[in-house]
């Protein structure tokens, strides 16, 4: 092809996909290590006192979208069209060692900076800023030199070392993703367990060959498997108040601050105020009524939110389990990868499934139902038109639901839609996705106004949309706003965020260069595409709320992309060899290994709390269990006390005053079943945002008389 | 009405008139600056009558008019 001519569509089939890959994402690696840097540079810290650590969250925030909506999509733009150009070009035999050199470059680079703390140039941004921009410097350089006309003989000697150098560049590559983790974190036993496991694994695969159980049975193991994922979720204890010492102490009062923030809100609504009209939430509108919802049938107090968020959860990750299997995935694959997500995200936590709601399933989970329904449509195509009619269903509730689930299921949904865009024929796209945006406007307005009229049936006035906003005005942009956490030097986010950026570069080379495998692959693309819209949107939280106890959180999606691509991996068959697809086994069973030594052995202390423990016969009964769930220990002293004298001098009120430090205000109200009949429900919180809440405090503080108020 | 110690210190503090207030906050109380504005509001009309206290420092209490 004569030099600077575009080149065809054919050409793109012609294109190694593994070699595009790794460019593209080479590309846009070395592009943040270059830019991330000069942008926090440039940033001021934001100071918010002297006992809070100082924030750049405004650079975080630019950083995100500089890597997911400028880097990813320019980079999947122009990448293919560079390897298009150099391997139609006189160089073009180089390309492969020349995408392998440059890959290896950059993980070495990465390697280099992160062993390089005691060194001259350390560790920091400033080494980072420097290995990205030598790196792009040689990147730039030789890819201009390799697209030229004229052959560039160093380049395409290098042809017959194609392997080799691949070699080392995995090899670097293997070392740069684990440069995140913090080997004093790891547990030694459980790492060499792991990695005779994995060595087990790796050895037999190819080798032995597992028998194909019958349809049957196969039900039967998917049941099994979900029944003690659901089981191993939830977190029977959240509150261990009863343990004693500083650290357990400290848990209950993070975890209680946090739990009030939804139980003064849901209580309100139990007591009869309608949300939007004469109370609001940070968090939302539906969370809130579904809480309520739950306290109709059972006890308000924290642990039966805790384990109501934990079932919830537990829903999530069994849901995540028949997504992939759905989706094409071997049971024993999915079911290893479920474990591997409980020992790691769930019983790894700082803070107990259910402690902490504001990660829970009920602020984080509503996008999973997308990805179910949509899954569930392309593996059992007769159900497509239900599916999409359930998964529409979901798009109009999250815009009832919270900003936060708004977001993660619109950009659920737009990943889905740009993969089904791709299947479109060329000449009525545009017509097609004008249809998709009508649809997705309509699920918003029918759901908006169905709570319009439900709320004015309920409570006599409409729904106050300005209340909500109110709160998202001060949480954006507010004081409030500013109470957020840096990423920590070397976080493990940058994994899990490399891992869906990966995905997409991968989705879309498939989606746009080999549509017939995709379409033989149906259900797996379509679980990859929502799966990995989802985690790119869940992370945007993570961005703000960067704490490395968050990370879990947000990484289920990331976990199940990781196993879906493992899976088509292993199923290629003779597309790829067989030494390949061993070494892409044995590398997740290292990183799954990794993953488990981490957790250890906090994850195996943890797991004596789930509900699967309790199931078990020899611990603790399921009974007693239940019963401290229903029947609460203190967690606040003096808040007994505190209900005991409601009931001696106010007796049979529901709604009392109740004027004392925040949280044990809370659980008086919850001991005595009364709510605040000065409309302080969550002091914290109404302190935050006093705008819409001043007002109702003062009617409540002009009804007091002077007798036992 | 029940309240505790971090009530009654900042209601002192507010009745003496030397109260430090930073952003709504009482220093020296544990209370958020809506219950602050709360107890403003009641000392307008009212002075608390404590009527019975608990070992925990948890007190039932009236309101008395000025």
């Amino acid at each position: 092809m004569p030099e600077g001519s575009a080149p065809t569509p054919e050409s793109r089939v012609e294109t190694p996909p593994g070699i595009v890959f790794a460019l593209v994402l080479a590309l846009i690696i070395g592009s943040f290590m270059v830019v991330m840097p000069l942008v926090r540079l440039a940033t001021d810290p934001v100071v918010i006192s002297p006992d809070l650590p100082s924030h750049k969250q405004n650079a975080e925030t630019l950083l995100y979208f500089l890597t997911f909506v400028v880097f990813l999509p320019f980079w999947l733009w122009q990448g293919p069209k560079i390897v298009d150009l150099i391997s139609r070009g006189s160089s073009g035999a180089g390309l492969g060692a020349l995408a392998g050199v440059l890959t290896g470059l950059l993980a070495a680079s990465i390697a280099l900076v992160r062993v390089s703390a005691n060194l001259p140039w350390g560790a920091g941004i400033r080494a980072i800023l420097l290995a990205g921009v030598i790196w792009s410097l040689i990147a730039g350089a030789a890819l201009f030199r390799a697209s030229r006309g004229t052959e560039w003989r160093a380049l395409t000697s290098l042809a017959g070392q194609e392997s080799r150098i691949w070699i080392s560049a995995g090899a670097l590559t293997a070392v740069a993703a684990v440069s995140p983790v913090r080997y004093g974190h790891v547990d030694t036993l459980a790492l060499v367990l792991g990695l005779l496991v994995a060595a087990l694994i790796t050895f037999s695969y190819g080798r032995v060959n597992l028998p194909d159980i019958p349809r049957g049975w196969k039900l039967v193991v998917n049941a099994v498997v979900v029944l003690l994922v659901l089981l191993a979720v939830p977190d029977m204890v959240i509150l261990a108040v009863e343990r004693g010492g500083i650290d357990n102490a400290f848990a209950v009062n993070i975890i209680q601050f946090h739990q009030n923030l939804w139980l003064g809100a849901a209580s309100q609504v139990t007591g009869g105020s309608a949300l939007l009209v004469d109370t609001v939430s940070q968090y939302g509108i539906a969370p809130i009524y579904l809480i309520a919802g739950f306290f109709k049938l059972t006890e308000i107090n924290h642990l039966t939110l805790g384990i109501f968020d934990g079932v919830l959860s537990a829903g999530v990750f069994a849901t995540g389990y028949l997504v992939l299997r759905a989706a094409g995935v071997r049971t024993l694959l999915a079911t290893f990868a479920l474990a591997i997500g409980v020992v790691a995200l769930v019983w790894d936590l700082t803070y107990p499934m259910g402690g902490l709601l504001q990660h829970g399933a009920l602020r984080f989970g509503l996008p999973m139902l997308v990805v179910a329904f949509q899954v569930a449509g392309a593996r059992w195509p007769r159900f497509g038109r239900a599916s999409n009619f359930a998964s529409l269903a979901v798009v109009g509730l999250s815009s009832i639901w919270a900003l936060e689930a708004f977001i993660y299921v619109s950009v659920t949904w737009f990943a889905l839609l740009l993969l089904r865009l791709s299947w479109e024929p060329a000449g009525g796209r545009m017509r097609w996705m004008l249809r998709r945006v009508a649809e997705v406007v309509a699920a918003w307005v029918f759901t908006q106004v169905l709570f319009a009229l439900l709320t004015l049936l309920a409570s006599g006035s409409l729904p106050d949309w300005g209340l909500y906003l109110s709160y998202l005005r001060d949480f954006l942009t507010g004081d409030i706003g500013d109470l957020t956490y840096d990423f920590t030097p070397w976080s493990r986010g940058f994994i899990v965020a490399g891992v869906y950026v990966a995905s997409a570069i991968g989705l879309t080379l498939i989606a746009t260069s080999a549509s017939g495998y995709a379409l033989a692959k149906k259900p797996a693309m379509v679980a990859l595409a929502t799966l990995t819209g989802y985690g790119i949107g869940l992370f945007s939280y993570y961005d703000n709320r960067s704490l490395d106890h968050v990370l879990p959180y947000v990484s289920l999606p990331a976990l199940l992309v990781a196993t879906i691509w493992l899976s088509l991996w292993l199923d290629a068959g003779p597309r790829i060899s067989l030494l390949y697809r061993r070494t892409g086994l044995a590398a997740a069973c290292v990183g799954a290994a990794m993953l488990v030594s981490v957790a250890m052995p906090a994850a195996a202390t943890r797991s004596k709390d789930s509900l699967l423990a309790y199931v078990i016969p020899g611990g603790t009964s399921l009974s007693s269990g239940f019963d401290r769930i229903r029947n609460p220990p203190e967690f606040t002293p003096g808040a007994s006390e505190g209900a005991s004298l409601v009931e001696q001098y106010m007796p049979g009120r529901s709604k009392v005053a109740v004027l004392t430090k925040p949280d044990l205000d809370t659980e008086i109200h919850i001991r005595s079943d009364t709510i605040s009949s000065l409309g302080i429900f969550d002091a914290n919180e109404q302190s935050w945002v006093p705008g819409p809440h001043e007002g109702t405090v003062d009617e409540g503080v002009a009804e007091l008389g002077p007798a036992m108020s | 009405m029940i309240i505790d110690d971090e009530t009654k210190f900042a209601i002192k503090a507010l009745e003496s008139g030397n109260s430090t207030e930073v952003n709504g906050y009482v220093i020296g109380s544990a209370l958020a600056p809506i219950q602050i504005r709360a107890i403003k509001e009641i000392l307008e009309n009212y002075k608390f009558d404590v009527i019975k206290t608990t070992p925990s420092g948890i007190s039932a209490a009236r309101l008395k008019p000025r």
